[in-house]
């Protein structure tokens, strides 16, 4: 459908005012859009950038050291390209590394491991995003990541329209986005000129930052250490083998809390 | 050519895990499929935290580690912002780490 867009004046007749944005399409049928709508979306898109801009400084000297790993490595190219294609830091340094030591096969299992955690973040906010369109669930897909989940996740409890929170979300996940891209692509060019040492603590950090967001009851903080736990005793095994069963042991706990009889209950 | 390959497939394959929930959205949960979401959600987060930590310690060493990590927790705990956690545990760090080699 071709759709044409006309700035209509203060002369325009009828009920159109101002500067109001007017889209028309082959059948001459006329939608606005009122300028406070839009004034509405930049402000809930900047009020995204804002949200997310810590996190983009925190999680900037890890994706200075990917772009490290992958400059150290012989797959520039490929490795540049997995952050749009990967986008995932632990899995693009697991994808470099388990490649040169372990093989292709290998590779892709240990990368999809470390990200089926993605399946859980994009289950999450399908349950907040269920009146939101199709083509913004599609298009927000590819960009989940866990600052943006935890931004987004945040927002959707939030009162607001629809509208306001696909700003917010763009907002956010395209600033993290082009972020981490520049920051991957500087760490390949600086490459071993970037102490890494210093910056390897940054990482771990931030993502201690987000799971105390999360720490608000004590059911929530039972499920994060039965899944750190979890996770610190399969620490042997392949990364993302240990980050899907430390997922299954927070689960699983909290589904025994779950079926445990409360305090009322038992009194 | 191989790593193409593989960073194609990693990429096909992370995409499905995060296209596929939300392609579906439109469906109602169960409050108990809606609570098991929620709890996945928060041992993910935690999950990916220790094996970001156990990766740190790969690479340096483990005790300025820790002490970053205890403060960082400490700070999570009482609410303080992104920045002042890795802040004073990146500062932590570096100074435990300049003390452990020189010690």
């Amino acid at each position: 459908m071709d759709i044409g867009v006309a700035l209509v004046t203060s002369h325009s007749p009828g009920r159109l005012q101002g500067s109001d944005l007017v889209f028309v399409d082959h059948q001459c049928m006329f939608t606005t859009i009122d300028t406070t709508e839009i004034t509405e979306i930049r402000t809930a898109a900047r009020a995204g950038v804002i949200a997310i801009a810590p996190l983009v400084i925190g999680f900037a000297p890890f994706a200075l050291v990917v772009g490290a790993t992958i400059g150290a490595s012989t797959y520039h190219e490929a490795g540049i390209a997995s952050s749009w294609l990967v986008y995932g830091g632990s899995a693009q340094i697991a994808t470099v590394r388990t490649l040169e030591s372990g093989g292709a096969a290998m590779a892709v299992l240990a990368a999809l491991l470390i990200n089926t955690r993605l399946l859980v973040y994009s289950a999450s906010l399908s349950q907040h995003w269920r009146d939101q369109p199709l083509w913004f669930r599609l298009t927000a897909a590819p960009m989940i990541v866990d600052p943006v989940w935890a931004v987004a996740e945040v927002r959707a409890l939030q009162p607001g329209s629809p509208r306001e929170k696909r700003a917010h979300y763009y907002g956010a996940a395209l600033t993290l986005g082009l972020a981490w891209s520049v920051l991957v692509v500087a760490g390949v060019v600086l490459g071993s000129r970037i102490d890494t040492h210093a910056l390897v603590v940054a990482a771990p950090l931030c993502l201690l930052f987000l799971v105390g967001q999360r720490l608000k009851d004590s059911r929530t903080a039972m499920i994060v250490i039965a899944a750190a736990l979890g996770a610190l005793v399969a620490r042997g095994l392949p990364s993302g083998l240990s980050i899907f069963i430390a997922i299954i042991a927070g689960c699983v706990v909290g589904g025994s809390l779950d079926r445990r009889p409360s305090s009322e209950e038992l009194s | 050519m191989t790593a193409w390959f593989v960073v194609i497939c990693v990429g096909i394959g992370s995409l499905a895990f995060r296209a596929a929930p939300l392609a579906f959205a439109g469906r109602t949960a169960s409050p108990r499929t809606s609570r098991f979401i929620k709890d996945a959600g928060a041992a993910a987060v935690a999950a990916i935290t220790v094996a970001s930590f156990d990766r740190a310690a790969h690479a340096g060493p483990v005790l300025p580690l820790a002490a970053a990590g205890l403060l960082g927790l400490a700070l999570t705990l009482r609410r303080a912002s992104m920045l002042r956690i890795v802040a004073a545990g990146t500062v932590v760090y570096l100074l435990m780490s300049a003390a452990v080699s020189h010690g």
